[in-house]
């Protein structure tokens, strides 16, 4: 018996060490001086990428704000539409219909998806700045978040809030009072997954942004494009980071059935 | 009486909430395919000369795109199957050591990965002169590193499936491990094993089944999002066969401005696919909404 | 129903909206004083988009380049990334859908990426004589007056010069093949150490091996199909034939130039390419290359070509554009490009013709120490082919080699 709990925690251990290793490899990758084939570690380390990082007009550190402000947004507007409309949308006699709807642009590809609407992008003045790429993301997090309050959204909620409007309340006093408090674990859900959509997004916000909105994700392609690895371990960490502190509060917030 | 005051209260704000609904998530889709599909028709374009079915014949009839489409099932398919063998094996096997401490934190890890920077990780790792073969060439099993066997850029697609199941088996671990307690699976198989039923034969006939059909949805789901990937094929694959989506964006950019037609025919095809993938497992009885769940 | 109708009126709405919007024309700038112009750019934000494969490149633009024009001219640079064909491709979008403002004010191109753009009317000019810093430009020079065999009256401002080259390590290799049939040999015999990066570079190699298949000046001239069915198909012939002992056995090809430096760098590789003569030297000053890295020149010669500077013709913020390109032809901005520690890229001015104080500084230039000097490379130069050349060598390697 206390073999098989030894072999099992051995294997445990095993996919611990797989899932924790590339971590440990893209900071050692961005402190390393030059790590070249065959040294297995750097010879030597250097600590100078990441005080350029913080030093004034920094590329990179423009990037990293710019995806925080892009994902933030992109987090904030599709929560509260998507939470606001899934309820319209959940109490219709057409339900069935629109929850299905809400699943093809969440999974047909984004890139393809940027592609064929880019001529629209441009007729509304939105390709290659931060509005549209805002736009493009919300496109794909919006119906997630349908998705996600869809299940929140059924007869208990209803006839809660016949009750309340029976009591005299308002809409507004409904949703302050009964709808947000009872919602606000899956409401912060909704806005750290919507957030992680955006802030991983590379492909259609190269397209839609023309290239000219450079979030971390095309930074992290584009020191990949010019063979300059240990810059590209710099900006992967930098995206890589505040999920894992994320995570580290609430694997909640990480792990929700995106699909 | 109180029911219909409800529905008229509720008029304003419905059509608020459906048009924002069919503004954000329903038009684009629309727009988008009308576009393409005019595109692909001749009927727009700087370079178009009118109505024609060229573009479509010249498209259909190459090659490439046939391979296209084969190579991203190929690569879809063996990644969900890879991924649902092995997080089953983990969260039936090791499900309690993955539940606490260190091992149960680190399977989170890999949700906190973008594609692109998996993409970054497994060239880094899996190259001719990537991390493995340094590990080789150190304890002397190669001496030079084309002995190293090719992980990425190769034919089979290896590097692009490695990267998925790296981001696929965790997360699919972590689900089943919640479906086995969501579902009762243990009580189910102890009322199993009380009735004489063989650790192998409950895994085989209760447990496994009842985690895969609950699963479904979302296994399909996951495979459409690993079919439409872009970063990783495009940084971990070969120049040919490409996946759709990689295809997609190179026709659009090529010098030869006569293939743009062709890469919204393939954008045509790819949403194609998807649509009907979604309409089949919409119709089966697995995925339902009930107001009440 | 009636919503949908209401919901198709407020997208109509929003379609005029965005179209009726910021109509002001610019005014004819052809007309204006330099001064004017620069009074004009004064604040105004250029979006550049340039090829970003290599670091020192992007290093010089974005250290030097961009706070100078700002604390010169006022003028805000925003560099985005983007080779020809991605720059060809948004402009034909833009142009498709009208946009009389485009996102582009400044491209970096030259050749096939010039020749698409003239076809399809994408560039303003001609701007390039209301430049002051364009009376310094070496006009004289075949290599940078004609693009690709096009002339460029004036549609782009010359900006850089270079040469191909073939990287080798001296330590791992000691004569280096020099024709194609010492490179067949070479292939055969170390299996595994040679490509061709499917980009530019690689494209410009394909370009040297067929102009030496033809014969000197078979191919000048416009693009004539027969001549290049008939030998690219010996060209393809050639490499189809060693190609099984290329890297990864031919089957695949390294998707740019600095991924075939990282594999030249980590052993995987005998042999890179450059299309930039000086590469070899700033990338061992920075210690990427070995010490023992060395450039040479094929017998056959290489191509000289030159790269460009345009402004596309839906830009917005073209008197910016042109105050950012004069400044790129400055003597002290070229200077400091061609310095083998920043970029060491050619210039294209005319240095009899600057003043003495700035020509001397680019006779100290240190000369190139691991390639072959000016006097060899201009004897080895070949002229570029007609932009057709290259956009079907493009199309051509994808089906006849890379997809056998």
């Amino acid at each position: 018996m206390t073999s098989t709990v030894n072999i099992k925690s051995f294997w445990a251990k095993v996919l611990a060490a797989t899932f924790i290793f590339p971590v440990a490899y893209l900071l050692v990758l961005s402190l390393a001086e030059s790590w070249l084939f065959p040294e297995l570690f750097p010879v030597s380390f250097t600590a100078e990428r990441w005080s350029t990082l913080f030093s004034t007009n920094s590329e990179l550190f423009n990037s990293l704000l710019l995806s925080l402000v892009v994902a933030v947004m992109v987090a904030f507007i599709s929560t509260l539409s998507g939470f606001y409309t899934s309820k319209q949308l959940a109490y219709h006699r057409k339900r069935k219909l629109w929850m299905r709807l809400s699943y093809f642009p969440f999974v047909l590809s984004p890139v393809i998806y940027a592609a064929v609407l880019y001529y629209y992008f441009i007729e509304l003045n939105l390709a290659g700045n931060i509005g549209g790429v805002i736009l493009g993301h919300i496109l794909i997090a919006y119906p997630y978040s349908v998705i996600l309050f869809s299940g929140f959204w059924g007869n208990r909620t209803q006839r809660i809030e016949q009750l309340v409007q029976t009591l005299g309340g308002n809409r507004w006093q409904t949703y302050k009072h009964v709808f947000l408090p009872l919602a606000q674990g899956l409401l912060l859900i909704c806005f750290f997954q919507t957030f992680l959509i955006s802030w991983f997004e590379y492909g259609l916000t190269t397209i839609i942004g023309v290239g000219k909105v450079q979030t971390l994700t095309l930074k992290v392609f584009q020191y990949i494009n010019e063979a300059n690895f240990y810059n590209a371990a710099l900006a992967s960490s930098l995206l890589i980071l505040p999920p894992i502190i994320l995570l580290y509060f609430n694997k909640k917030y990480l792990f929700q059935k995106r699909w | 009486m109180k029911i219909s005051e409800l529905t008229l209260f509720n008029n304003k704000a419905e059509t608020a909430g459906i048009g924002l609904f069919l503004l954000l998530a329903v038009l684009p889709l629309v727009l988008g395919v009308l576009y393409a599909l005019l595109y692909s028709l001749g009927l727009i374009g700087l370079i178009s000369d009118g109505f024609t079915f060229s573009h479509w014949q010249r498209a259909l009839s190459d090659q490439e795109f046939w391979l296209s489409i084969l190579y991203t099932f190929y690569i879809a398919l063996t990644t969900i199957a890879i991924s649902i063998t092995s997080a089953l094996a983990a969260s039936l096997y090791i499900n309690k050591p993955l539940q606490k401490g260190i091992a149960g934190f680190s399977a989170y890890i890999p949700l906190a990965f973008p594609a692109i920077v998996v993409a970054f990780l497994a060239f880094q790792l899996g190259s001719q002169s990537g991390f493995f073969a340094r590990l080789f060439f150190q304890f002397g099993i190669i001496t030079d590193t084309a002995a190293f066997p090719e992980m990425v850029n190769d034919p089979f697609g290896i590097g692009i499936i490695a990267a998925h199941t790296f981001m696929a088996m965790p997360f699919f671990t972590l689900y089943f491990m919640s479906l086995y307690d969501q579902e009762n699976i243990s009580e189910l198989s102890q009322v199993a094993q009380t009735l004489g039923a063989s650790r192998t034969a409950q895994l085989r006939r209760i447990i496994v089944p009842i985690i895969l059909k609950r699963a479904f949805p979302t296994l399909t789901l996951y495979t459409i999002f690993v079919m439409g990937s872009y970063e990783i094929p495009l940084i971990l694959g070969r120049q040919t066969p490409q996946m759709m989506s990689v295809l997609v964006i190179r026709k659009l950019r090529r010098f030869s401005l006569s293939t743009i037609p062709e890469a919204y025919i393939t954008a045509l095809v790819f949403i194609a696919i998807i649509l009907t993938i979604l309409y089949l497992l919409f119709k089966s009885r697995t995925f339902s909404y009930d107001l009440d769940r | 129903m009636n919503l949908m109708i209401r919901y198709f009126f407020i997208l109509c709405a929003l379609l005029l909206l965005s179209c009726s919007g910021n109509e002001q024309q610019q005014p004819d700038l052809s007309t204006l004083g330099w001064e004017q112009i620069q009074h004009r750019a004064e604040g105004q934000t250029v979006n550049m988009m340039m090829w970003q494969g290599d670091p020192n490149i992007n290093a010089y633009m974005q250290n030097y380049v961009v706070p100078k024009v700002k604390e010169l001219y006022n003028v805000d640079l925003e560099i985005a990334s983007g080779q020809g064909n991605t720059i060809v491709s948004i402009l034909m979008s833009e142009l498709e859908a009208g946009k009389e403002e485009g996102e582009l004010d400044l491209v970096w191109i030259n050749g096939e990426t010039f020749y698409q753009l003239r076809q399809i009317n994408g560039l303003y000019g001609p701007f390039v004589s209301q430049l002051p810093n364009a009376k310094y430009i070496d006009f004289d020079n075949p290599f940078i007056k004609y693009d690709f065999q096009q002339p460029i009256n004036g549609y782009e401002v010359p900006w850089g010069n270079v040469q191909f080259m073939m990287i080798y390590d001296s330590a791992q290799v000691q004569n280096p093949p020099k024709t194609k049939e010492q490179l067949a040999r070479y292939v055969r015999s170390h299996p595994g150490t040679f490509t061709i990066a499917n980009d530019f570079s690689g494209m410009t190699f394909l370009k040297s091996l067929l102009i030496g298949i033809a014969g000197p000046g078979t191919l000048d001239g416009s693009f004539d199909q027969e001549k290049y069915q008939k030998y690219s198909t010996q060209l393809w012939e050639y490499i189809n034939n060693i190609k099984s002992d290329f890297w990864k056995n031919g089957e695949t090809f390294p998707s740019s130039v600095s991924a075939m430096h990282q594999l030249f760098v980590n052993g995987e590789l005998h042999f890179t390419m450059s299309n930039n003569d000086a590469e070899v030297d700033n990338k061992i000053s920075e210690g990427f290359f070995p010490e023992s890295a060395r450039a040479y020149l094929l017998d056959n010669g290489t191509i000289q070509n030159s790269h460009y500077l345009g402004i596309p013709v839906n830009s917005s913020q073209k008197a910016g554009a042109m105050v950012v390109s004069n400044f790129m032809i400055s003597p002290e901005a070229q200077y400091r490009k061609a310095r083998p520690d920043v970029w060491g890229d050619g210039t294209v001015l005319d240095v009899q013709k600057l003043p003495e104080k700035i020509a001397s500084k680019f006779s100290t230039l240190p000369k190139e120490s691991h390639a072959p000097n000016n006097k060899k490379m201009q004897e080895k130069a070949l002229q570029e082919l007609a932009p057709e050349y290259m956009i079907r060598l493009y199309e051509d390697f994808r089906t006849h080699v890379i997809q056998q």
